[in-house]
């Protein structure tokens, strides 16, 4: 059986938490533009520009926002609140032909295209370690965990002995 | 035999059984194997330790428990009839002592009258301080295997998995669903207890449109595997359905398990139907077992169960039995059948076969070690036979197997033909097919099948095409499974006067009078019964014995069966070991561990960790040689004369923004921050609905409508729920948002008199004026860094009662900030303390803690925070601090404890008494709440919560600590909270 399985850190990159209390639709639009980048409103989906940016759906009225560069800055949005949490979390992309059987060992979400197509991703857990899945356009995925958690996450990804 | 079966010839297999070499074949079971070796006796009662050989082909054996491994790892209570024979396979017997042959316990078996009904409960409770002693010998009598001595490792795995259609069961019914749900497209899991797919038409003579059934269920095998969205799991107990179509399946491996929750948005349950043995005199003798069992073990794995053969039936089924074992060389002696009526077609069939047939009669067993006659007696006439015999296949008709339809919350009810529960509405999204549905005709449970798979279908909206149909199908005497004599299963009826044992439930040695008892003694229950006689207990939970027991106790509380009940049908449906539960979260992965950014660094330092919450922290850091408590004190001391280094990355940390976040920590904080300046910080003591402390911190204003906050490490989850409730609930109007930022920031405390001397070369000048930051000011800052510049946010605040400073620094730069102050220890004598020393300086400084002091029964007039409670504002809590009953006296309040002797010391947790006599629950006025060596005061210092406390100062009270073993009191005075720097000189400094 062919069970490559490769996970790969993704080595820098910035993250910004956008949340409102008002018009979420009027604060996607805004950031739309300003960031050329869709913000996704529909629960569990992603987004991505032209730049490499990124948007995540992250609850009702917020969103994260992901740049591959570490030095990139979000500033101030008027009716939202930013909050830069670059620093909070390890990001891991996971490929391979068996990636999919060796995140069922663990995580409870729906893999299958039908229910998790590229463009979505969920809050989530693998084990007991809590995480957030998102799917990229190939056959791979983007593992967010918050960096606390992140040892005992390597080592329950590794395979069974 | 030499020929048929499933079992490949070619591929011979050795294994031991209590240390004899014995050979089977590749495809046995390690109970075919047994009897194909002429093993009849394979265990002995769980009471009596009375010889019992193999009884059934399936998961419902309640005799055949072994212990399967080697002497240091091994697995009790494996179940003889489900367990592959594999190369080199060790197994023993249970249950006996010395020997299996000869067991000295049997003696029970003769003690049995003294043995009653409810023995164990009534002998063993008195006198109670014998417990111990009972206990001891007990556990070695006691039954069912010995624990491994070992704990396993590895080879167990666990997976999600998701599908549409989650068939449970491969005989003909789950068959049939699938190969017309297979050619859909549906994502379908197909699982199967037996190592093939075809459940009873792999143990039985069928024929299916031409095919034997074996072929067609090899070939619909062959089919499905085809199919790329099946997936077939063999060897796979569906043991569990819970809510929202969740099954757990356990599959078993070469190596280990694995478990399976699968999600299925269709269940179809083909779970078929167990053989029920009658009742009768030693009807427990190795020799006697299920007529569908001898079936099977002729047909699938061609082993004869004995050489002369006598049949006892109260239905048609077992007829086949009769005839197939005398196809097969079986000298059948006779088939006696309880029923006045019997079908001429099935009574043809065995007289073509010269078997004589009984009508009307009913049977009583004998034997030694194993089964040698059995007794005819026709009900009609006093005429007895004795015929000699070392095989008797019984059958007292079929049980539908509910289990996973009644777990999953599904009703059933009582059909009196078939004198069983059926599956009746679902509560789920599934449907039952096939036998489970008391359908015993092949025809019928194929053609069941198929319309479960309609229903699926038509649910899931999937086409079907009608896919091939069978003609010819046909089994012997499966006509009329149904018309069965109610009263001989259960034992009554005109039984030959024979001395012996009627047992209903042969794993736990419940016989037909302890039910009769246990009536009698007012057990009229099922529930109750089941406890008291353990009719229905065990690792086979009744299969073969509940429905015999509760019409036995229909009967005698003169009432139908459906009135009696079934007890509760739980999961597993067959044993699973804890290790399969567990998986991976065992030993390191017990549960999560959350490390620090500087955790490496801790652990070059020599920490020793212990855990808040998940987090673990250093608690000291242990130089070459030094105890403990050594490193403590060493550590305190150092914050207290020059300057100490804490690690308070766990702290729970938030961002508050948006235009309303001044006017939301008004409302959720007692004190008042609104009017907090921008660059400023406060302690702050949140409540409540009810009034008690829910937590305590810092808020420090970094912009108009931007608050940093630290909560404690503990109860960070908490206080984001209570603040995203009150946000969501109670407030939706206000513009706030609430951001964990625990993770983003790495921090560090840096405490003592000299510790603005240790960061000022540290941090650049033109990014701020350290030497101009007043106690509880913030100011951003830049660090130098290795080779960077590190952003920081500075707060002066103190847990320790000396000049220090919080610095945030960003995670990622955390171990690299951490390393550059540890650097400066050359120089300045700067010195890592851990949180025990932490806990010692904050007493000192009579500091309270959120869960020592306030322990969630405090209020802020407890601590002695009255002033600190805003009397201009509302605020969560506020109705609730003006019940009368917190504001009366005799609460408990916070104060400092001083023992007497400086040699005496303090301990967590002890009692207080007033005088040291004090003895009861009564006498207690409090209890220490924190305490610890201090080095500066060189005895111990303490915080309790005491009765009264704070008009009691100058008291004198006695501490008992007599949970940990020291009963004598320890006499301790009543002082303020604060012992060190009252006035707060040295952190304003």
């Amino acid at each position: 059986m062919n069970d490559e399985f490769i996970v790969h850190e993704v080595p820098e990159f910035a993250l910004f938490q956008v949340m409102t209390r008002g018009d979420r639709e009027a604060v996607a639009e805004l950031l739309s533009d300003r960031l050329a980048l869709e913000l996704p409103l529909i629960p569990n989906t992603t987004s991505t520009s032209s730049l490499g940016l990124k948007a995540t759906w992250f609850g009702p009225a917020r969103w994260l926002i992901y740049s591959p560069k570490a030095q990139w800055f979000l500033d101030d949005v008027p009716g939202c609140s930013v909050t830069d949490i670059s620093d909070s979390r390890r990001l891991f992309s996971l490929s391979g032909s068996s990636v999919r059987d060796r995140l069922a060992t663990g995580c409870p979400l729906d893999l299958s295209e039908g229910a998790m197509p590229p463009g979505t991703c969920g809050m989530t857990h693998f084990d007991q370690l809590p995480i957030m899945l998102c799917r990229n356009d190939n056959d791979s995925y983007e593992l967010h965990v918050e960096r606390s958690y992140s040892d005992d996450l390597l080592s329950a990804l590794r395979p069974y002995d | 035999m030499n020929e048929g079966g499933l079992i490949d010839r070619g591929k011979p297999i050795s294994f031991r059984f209590n240390g004899e070499p014995l050979q089977g074949f590749e495809g046995d079971t390690l109970a075919s194997a047994l009897l194909a070796n002429g093993q009849r006796i394979v265990g002995r009662s769980f009471k009596y330790h009375r010889p019992r050989g193999i009884y059934s082909a399936g998961p419902e054996e309640p005799n055949a428990l072994v212990q399967i491994g080697t002497d240091r790892s091994w697995e009790p209570n494996a179940c003889a009839t489900q367990v592959p024979l594999e190369d080199g396979l060790l197994v023993k017997t249970q249950n006996h002592w010395p020997s299996l042959r000869f067991d000295l316990l049997s003696i029970n078996n003769f003690l049995s009258p003294l043995i009653s009904t409810g023995f164990y409960n009534k002998t063993f409770k008195w006198p109670r301080r014998f417990w111990p002693v009972y206990e001891t010998v007990l556990r070695h009598v006691a039954g069912h295997g010995r624990v491994p001595a070992v704990a396993e490792r590895g080879g167990y795995e666990q997976v999600y998995s998701h599908c549409d259609i989650l068939i449970v069961g491969a005989g003909p019914a789950g068959l049939a669903a699938a190969s017309m749900l297979g050619r859909t497209g549906a994502s379908i899991v197909l699982v199967d207890e037996a190592r093939h797919a075809g459940g009873w038409l792999l143990r039985e003579r069928a024929t299916i449109g031409g095919e034997s059934g074996q072929q067609w269920a090899a070939r619909m095998r062959e089919g499905l595997e085809s199919c790329s969205n099946v997936r077939l799991l063999q060897r796979t107990t569906a043991f569990g359905y819970y809510d929202h179509n969740l099954v757990a399946l356990a599959e078993r491996l070469s190596s280990g398990e694995r478990l399976w929750r699968v999600r299925a948005r269709q269940v179809i349950l083909a779970t078929g139907s167990i053989e029920r043995p009658l009742v009768f005199a030693n009807n427990d003798l190795p020799g006697i077992m299920l007529a569908g069992a001898a079936r099977a073990y002729l047909h699938q794995f061609a082993v004869r169960s004995g050489n002369t053969g006598v049949v006892y039936t109260n239905n048609d089924s077992a007829y086949r039995s009769a005839a197939d074992l005398y196809d097969a060389g079986v000298q059948v002696a006779a088939l006696v059948d309880t029923r006045k009526t019997i079908a001429a077609d099935s009574k043809e069939m065995l007289e073509r076969r010269n078997i004589r047939v009984f009508g009307n009669a009913t049977l009583a067993a004998s034997g030694g070690n194993r089964l040698r006659s059995v007794q005819v007696a026709s009900r009609g006439s006093v005429g007895q036979a004795k015929l000699d015999c070392d095989l008797l296949c019984v059958s007292g008709g079929w049980t539908p197997t509910l289990h996973l339809h009644a777990q999953s919350g599904g009703t059933s009810r009582f059909e009196t033909d078939l004198d069983a529960f059926v599956p009746d509405a679902a509560k789920q999204q599934s449907v039952a097919a096939g036998s489970v549905r008391g359908l015993h005709r092949l025809r019928d449970c194929l053609d069941d099948g198929r319309r479960a798979a309609v229903d699926v279908a038509d649910r899931l909206g999937l086409s079907i095409t009608a896919g091939e149909s069978w003609n010819d199908v046909s089994m012997a005497a499966d006509d009329r499974p149904g018309e069965l004599d109610l009263q001989a299963r259960s034992g009554s009826g005109g039984l030959p006067k024979t001395k012996g044992k009627q047992f209903v439930d042969l794993q736990n040695d419940v016989t037909a009078n302890n039910i009769k008892q246990a009536y009698s003694e007012n057990y009229v229950s099922v529930e109750h019964l089941k406890r008291y006689t353990t009719l229905g207990m065990g690792t086979d939970q009744g299969k073969t014995s509940n429905l015999n027991g509760l019409s036995m106790l229909a009967q005698l509380r003169e009432e139908p069966v459906p009135q009696v009940g079934t007890t509760t049908f739980r999961p597993p449906y067959t044993p699973v070991t804890l290790a399969l539960l567990a998986g991976r979260s065992c030993d390191s992965h017990l549960a999560p561990t959350r490390r620090t950014v500087m955790h490496a660094q801790h652990e070059r330092l020599a920490a020793q960790f212990d855990f808040n919450g998940l987090w673990l922290r250093p608690q000291c850091y242990l130089r070459d040689g030094e105890s403990v408590d050594a490193a403590i004190q060493r550590e305190a001391l150092a914050v207290r004369e020059c300057a100490g280094l804490a690690d308070i990355s766990t702290l729970g940390k938030f961002e508050i923004q948006g235009q309303d976040c001044a006017e939301f920590l008004d409302r959720t904080y007692v004190n008042n921050l609104s009017g907090l300046a921008v660059g400023r910080a406060r302690y702050g003591l949140m409540l409540r609905e009810d009034g008690m402390v829910l937590d305590d911190g810092t808020v420090t204003r970094l912009g108009e409508s931007h608050y940093f906050i630290t909560v404690s490490t503990g109860h960070t989850e908490h206080v984001l729920q209570h603040f995203e409730f009150l946000l969501d609930v109670a407030w939706p109007d206000l513009d706030v948002n609430v951001a964990s930022v625990t993770e983003q920031w790495a921090g560090v405390a840096l405490a003592g008199p000299k510790s603005r001397e240790v960061l000022l070369p540290l941090v650049s000048e033109s990014s701020c004026s350290l030497s101009d930051l007043p106690y509880m000011g913030y100011t951003n800052a830049e660090i130098r860094g290795r080779d960077r510049v590190i952003p920081a946010r500075i707060i002066r605040i103190s847990y320790s009662g000396e000049l220090a400073h919080e610095i945030y620094v960003p995670s990622r730069a955390g171990a690299e900030f951490w390393e550059v102050l540890v650097e400066q220890e050359r120089e300045s004598a700067l010195t890592p303390f851990g949180m025990d020393a932490m806990d010692v300086l904050r007493i000192e400084k009579g500091f309270v803690a959120v869960g020592a002091e306030a322990d969630g029964r405090i209020t802020p007039g407890d601590l002695g925070f009255e002033r600190m409670v805003s009397k201009t504002k509302r605020f969560v809590g506020w109705h609730a601090l003006k019940r009368p009953a917190l504001n009366e006296q005799g609460r408990l309040q916070v104060v400092g404890l001083r023992p007497l002797s400086d040699h005496d010391r303090l301990r967590e947790g002890a009692e207080l008494i007033a005088n040291p006599g004090d003895r009861g629950y009564d006498a207690s006025i409090g209890h220490v709440t924190s305490a610890g060596y201090s080095p500066t005061f060189g005895r111990s210092v303490a915080l309790a919560l005491v009765t009264d406390g704070r008009s009691r100062l100058g008291e004198t009270i006695y501490s008992v600590d007599a949970a940990r073993g020291e009963a004598r009191p320890v006499a301790a005075e009543i002082v303020a909270s604060c012992s060190y720097d009252p006035d707060g000189e040295r952190m304003r400094a």
